[in-house]
């Protein structure tokens, strides 16, 4: 089988998760779809990234995790440079989206490596084994990550 | 931040490796029999199902995908299944619309310089390539990149109307390195507001790190020919603001 064509049988099979996890992070139909734009096209450009993971799913949320947390920083610089330009003005937002909207900032203001670790553990929900598979790290330092979100949790809300 | 699910049901993860077909036997074969004791599970299996009969008639073909190469614009929401649609007419009809960005954009080139920064103005679904004097609106997005033919410390400074500078990139004390190639996409966008007056672009390149500060107040002194650090190069661009 050519790279080309693992890839786009990979797209076909992996590409509804990929897709399904950038607009949970993101929020955002059209950004969820540049997401998996971005994700498949780096892919076709260096076929040989995952080569040797044991799991290309695995790859491919820590991939799509790593591109959305990057928009969502940059949609922080942007929000910023909007707002020394739209001085007074505010962005419309939904009552019912206030909660996400204020995670979704929050991320942005994570450490990378924090960032990954809060949508891993609590988006997503997965064991600290899970966790460790997706970061590539062993579970003794996933527990020392989990420690460190949780102090800054607790600093978030006063605590 | 509560945790919902049951230590007892598969993460997401495990859900689409499975439907991936990613899981050995013995996983698989366990986690189908949890499944079919579990109404969350099948729920949430199904919804996943779901996901995947929908990606396979609503998104961008993989043909498609492949063949909208631009990395200054492949961030653009232009970039989903309308544009994708309308490359592949493009593509179709042997005019790429890539050759035609490049070939505009080879135009704005900055004589001597080792860089330039280019750009690209959004405007609802169009996209249209930058040009040293352009006519912008209110509301449109600007994406930029930089094309290097070596490794190059950049920085991309506005300056409006009334002159006051503003830096857009970096958000750093230095300039930042930016790899050398054609098109290496700058993580910044802005959006032009309502204010009138001609709004310059400046792109600034140089050979070393040099502070930001530095190559700010020197185009806030003049933005002709701004004092820059030796072996620094400057590009300008203006904006001329449309009427609402």
């Amino acid at each position: 089988m050519s790279p080309r064509l693992s890839i786009e049988t990979l797209y076909v099979s992996h590409g509804p998760a990929v897709l399904r996890r950038a607009r949970q992070l993101l929020g955002d139909e059209a950004e969820a779809q540049e997401v998996l734009h971005d994700v498949f096209t780096s892919l076709i450009q260096d076929p040989g990234q995952f080569a040797g993971m044991s799991s290309a799913m695995t790859f491919l949320y820590r991939m799509t995790t790593n591109a959305a947390l990057g928009r969502l920083r940059r949609r922080r610089t942007h929000a910023r440079l909007l707002a020394a330009n739209y001085a007074g003005r505010e962005e419309p937002t939904a009552p019912n989206t206030e909660t996400l909207v204020e995670l979704r900032a929050w991320l942005a203001s994570l450490p990378e490596e924090l960032a990954q670790v809060a949508v891993y553990y609590h988006m997503d929900e997965l064991t600290q084994e899970e966790l460790a598979g997706v970061l590539g790290c062993s579970r003794q330092w996933v527990g020392k990550l989990l420690q460190q979100l949780q102090q800054l949790q607790r600093r978030r809300h006063g605590k | 931040m509560t945790r919902q699910r049951s230590a007892d049901c598969p993460s997401d993860l495990r859900l689409d490796q499975w439907l991936a077909g990613e899981l050995a036997q013995v996983e698989r074969a366990a986690l189908e029999a949890h499944a079919v004791g579990c109404e969350p599970c099948q729920r949430r299996r199904s919804e996943l199902m779901d996901a995947q009969r929908s990606f396979a008639s609503s998104a961008p073909s993989f043909a498609a995908l492949s063949q909208s190469p631009a990395k200054a614009g492949r961030s653009w929401r232009a970039l989903g299944p309308v544009l994708a649609a309308a490359a592949a007419v493009l593509l179709a009809l042997g005019q790429p619309w890539r050759y035609w960005l490049e070939r505009d954009q080879k135009n704005t080139r900055t004589k001597g310089s080792v860089a330039q920064l280019d750009w690209v103005v959004r405007r609802g679904e169009r996209v249209v390539a930058g040009r040293p004097d352009q006519s912008v609106r209110a509301g449109d997005a600007l994406r930029f990149s930089i094309r290097a033919h070596e490794p190059v410390y950049a920085a991309v400074i506005g300056r409006d109307g009334a002159g006051h500078v503003i830096v857009y990139y970096p958000e750093a004390a230095e300039l930042v390195q930016v790899a050398a190639g054609t098109d290496q996409p700058l993580p910044l966008a802005i959006e032009l507001d309502a204010t009138p007056g001609d709004e310059q672009l400046h792109g600034v390149f140089c050979p070393r790190p040099v502070a930001v500060a530095q190559v700010k107040q020197a185009i806030e002194r003049s933005a002709d020919a701004p004092a820059l650090p030796p072996g620094c190069s400057h590009q300008r661009a203006t904006l001329h603001k449309e009427a609402p």
